[in-house]
């Protein structure tokens, strides 16, 4: 078990040097040119030309590459193209609103995407099954950011229950919530629809398992049945596939941060693409990855404590 | 886990659900009253840098206007830089030969948070400055300054190398660009930082700056003018345009940025609100690269004049949007060309274009592939519409839609055959004049060299009646030539809450935003 975890950490870094250089190759061959993008279409052509040699972009790649790696080892995520600050600070700025949008939105996903699943699988081909069913094909469907505007324009412009744009005081509890109860639902239900799959067909597989005929011989009710003894063991494929959803839902909360105005990693990124600002791309994209596979390693390690029977060479 | 049953599980959700309402509907009615705080929505996901001489974008450029002052100003309302009056300097006056200029300081202004009262010393810190390769990206506008000198705590002496017509010599000296009076004192006691935490003169003090989220401006009570009516200017970055537009018709925002499309200004217009578009105009011009032929032929040239139709154009990007433009230079500019001489305006005329094709050679026309265009829609709209007219005469062009920082990079590296570049710059025909028709330039994509000489003798001329007839000449030579067609002029956009009074009957601002004067109040 220790083995397996320890390898799994290793495997970590590989993978992550992987998304770098995959990021930075991809940056530097797209066409397009950062002096523009940050500077703009009015400066002068002495300036692009000073920006970009301050920016080492005429190097050749492989010297360029070899900059940033020079740098990422000496603990420096680097300084901003755009406006020449530190990225670090920047990006832990940004931090809150997106880990608190990334567990509010999992927080919904869970809280109704389980029950929803169990219920639509004990009350299997009824009316209600169906009609979960149908709420959940349109939630997988719909792209986050579309439900944010829906959710913009009925909840928060025709009735006022919602402010529209921003992240809110991170200081004040009520401004931080309310500011998160759109962009929650709007990464939320996309999450719930998933997470209702995935119990309902967990679900169905054990219901008619053998341990269970067996509590039902012995007389207990049914919903003692289905819950008290199912349902632990239907959970543990939901567990997971929970790391596979996080970056499902990071990548919606990039949309959702444009469309709120949330001052999140998404924002930050999006900027960051719009300026071909590499540095802070890279930045970002390391932390990205380093979230994803953080929780991907947390869902192995705690999906082989849940479920005895799987052993780890 | 525990048994739920249903009943309870509803019941939990409904508490949920009901909490979270509540609490939006909280915050929202703890939200003001009519305060005087205004709130500025930009179409941006952030500024870049407050440093007027490093090349701001047009973020930090509405920022910077608030903060800092010039020596002079133009009239307010408008950017005429032949109706100039005092800002910072109080009265001057040129030498006989034109040489030497003396600008009388104001007395008693403070710059922001305590940094000392303005003075010569701070002029001659930020001329230099401004003139400076090194410290400023403007430094060729100060191309003439010789040296500046301190004649008294409220006095500076320019000395230029050349005479230089007022014409030529006081877009050096207003809130724009580098002529932003800088604090010598704060500059050397911050350093860097300055970049960041901007020290100035005017009406508004840098307050905060939340990167992604907010930035804040208070008034300066001490503004020499006077102090300003609004206590706070508060800017949002939001850039998506149908929740900025949103959030502005909520009432969240009191001014936002808007895109310059008809749709933006048409989703913005409502009971309350006031779309306004202002100079200086944003020119639209579609240089003909004469290295690509046959744009070396220039009946070639003529007949894709001939085969454009301004009106439709303006028409197809919008009626609240686009005027035509039939020179390089509009009317409006001091220098610009007011009486385009009928020939030269290249009324369409799809018959005639056919003749000259068939003159040139191509009685069938020809095929030009690939030409280049933004993505952007200011672009590529007016440049489907040319597409289309071009193909009714026989002249087909292989359009290909590439992303904004692409497409310049293939304009400048001489790829792209025709470029509709749009320029928006200081309304004194010099400018564009300058970067986009002499020779060496890197923007001169035409290639075309004819207007040299009227436009170098231009600058160096001090009789402002001779500059303009030097650069109308330069007009006239490069719609002979074609070596661009003018298509269209638009404005900068933004929309106001009618509530919302900016002080002044605004047609231009050099900020290319909404300016925001000491005057300016929410009623």
């Amino acid at each position: 078990m220790i083995n397996y975890s320890i390898r799994r950490i290793l495997w970590a870094i590989p993978t992550m040097f992987s998304v770098l250089v995959f990021i930075f190759v991809v940056m530097r061959v797209l066409p397009g040119d950062p002096a523009y993008a940050i500077l703009g279409d009015d400066v002068p052509p002495e300036a692009l030309e000073q920006f970009r040699s301050s920016w080492g972009l005429n190097k050749p790649l492989w010297a360029q590459f070899g900059d940033y790696i020079g740098g990422l080892f000496s603990g420096d995520l680097g300084i901003s193209m755009a406006n020449r600050q530190p990225i670090l600070p920047q990006i832990l700025r940004a931090m809150p609103f997106t880990l608190d949008l990334t567990f509010a939105g999992m927080a919904i996903g869970l809280l109704f995407g389980i029950p929803l699943g169990v219920i639509t699988a004990r009350y299997r081909n009824t009316t209600v099954d169906y009609s979960a069913r149908m709420f959940s094909l349109a939630g997988l469907s719909t792209p986050s950011f579309y439900l944010g505007i829906l959710f913009i324009f009925f909840l928060a412009y025709k009735f006022k229950l919602f402010p529209i744009i921003g992240g809110g005081e991170l200081g004040d509890p009520w401004s931080r919530l309310s500011h998160l109860v759109l962009p929650a639902l709007s990464v939320g239900l996309t999450q719930m629809a998933y997470i209702t799959r995935v119990t309902r067909s967990s679900f169905l597989e054990i219901i008619n398992a053998e341990y269970l005929q067996t509590a039902r011989a012995k007389g207990l009710k049914e919903r003692v049945v289905l819950y008290k003894h199912g349902l632990r063991n239907a959970l543990v494929p939901v567990v997971s596939v929970v790391g596979v959803y996080v970056a499902i839902l990071i990548g919606g909360s990039i949309t959702v941060d444009i469309v709120f105005s949330r001052p999140g990693l998404g924002k930050l990124m999006v900027g960051a693409i719009n300026s071909h600002d590499y540095m802070m791309l890279q930045a970002i994209m390391t932390f990205f990855a380093a979230i994803i596979v953080l929780v991907n390693l947390l869902t192995d390690l705690a999906y082989a404590i849940i479920d005895p029977r799987i052993e780890y060479r | 886990m525990r048994e739920i049953d249903r009943r309870t599980f509803l019941k939990g959700a409904g508490i949920l659900g009901g909490t979270a309402l509540g609490l939006g509907a909280l915050s929202r009615l703890e939200a003001q009253g009519r305060s005087q705080v205004l709130r500025y929505g930009f179409a941006a996901t952030d500024i870049r840098r407050l440093d007027p001489m490093g090349g701001p974008n047009a973020v930090d450029k509405a920022v910077l206007e608030k903060i800092f002052d010039g020596l002079v100003r133009p009239v307010p309302g408008d950017v005429n830089v032949e109706k100039i009056e005092p800002d910072l300097a109080e009265s001057w006056e040129p030498s006989k030969d034109l040489k030497s200029w003396t600008f009388r300081l104001r007395r008693g202004v403070e710059f922001h948070n305590g940094f000392g009262e303005f003075t010569s010393e701070d002029v001659v810190f930020t001329l230099n400055r401004a003139k400076d390769k090194k410290t400023s990206i403007y430094y060729k506008t100060y191309a003439n300054f010789a040296d500046i000198k301190a004649i008294d705590k409220h006095t500076v002496q320019i000395n230029l190398k050349g005479p230089a017509s007022p014409i030529s010599l006081f877009p050096a000296l207003l809130n724009w660009q580098a002529g932003m009076m800088m604090s010598k004192g704060a500059a050397e006691k911050l350093g860097d930082k300055i970049k960041a935490h901007p020290i100035g003169t005017g009406a508004f003090v840098f307050k905060e700056h939340l990167p992604q989220e907010r930035l804040v401006l208070e008034r300066n009570k001490s503004y020499f003018r006077g102090m300003p009516k609004l206590e706070q200017i508060v800017f949002r970055f939001l850039p998506d345009s149908s929740s900025r537009v949103l959030a502005f018709k909520a009432g969240e925002l009191d001014i936002i940025d808007l895109a310059p499309e008809q749709r933006a200004i048409d989703q913005a217009k409502g009971p309350g609100i006031v779309t306004q578009g202002i100079g200086p105009l944003t020119v639209h011009k579609l240089h003909m690269v004469r290295t690509k032929k046959p744009l070396n032929d220039i009946r070639i040239r003529q007949a894709i004049a001939y085969a454009i139709n301004r009106d439709d154009i303006v028409r197809f990007i919008g009626k609240d949007i686009a005027q035509p433009l039939y020179s390089i230079i509009p009317p409006s500019f001091v220098g610009g060309l007011e009486d385009v001489p009928e020939r030269l305006k290249y009324n369409y005329d799809p018959q005639r274009a056919k003749k000259l094709l068939a003159e040139a050679g191509f009685p069938n026309g020809f095929t030009i592939d690939p030409v280049f265009i933004s993505e952007r829609e200011q672009f590529r709209r007016p440049m489907e519409v040319i597409q289309n007219q071009l193909s009714k005469v026989g002249i087909k062009i292989n359009v290909n839609v590439i992303a904004h920082p692409a497409w310049h990079k293939k304009n400048d590296e001489g790829s792209n055959p025709l470029v509709l570049r749009a320029a928006t710059r200081f309304p004194t025909a010099n400018f564009v004049l300058e970067e986009f028709f002499t020779k060496g330039t890197k923007r001169n994509f035409s290639g075309f060299t004819g207007a040299d000489e009227a436009i170098t003798r231009a600058q160096k001329e001090f009789n402002p009646e001779v500059q303009k007839m030097l650069w109308r000449e330069a007009q006239i030579k490069i719609l002979e030539d074609l070596a661009a067609y003018p298509t269209h002029a638009q404005g900068t956009y933004f929309a106001r809450k009618s509530y919302v009074d900016l002080g002044v009957k605004l047609n231009a601002d050099l900020c290319i935003c909404a300016p925001i004067k000491r005057n300016a109040r929410l009623t």
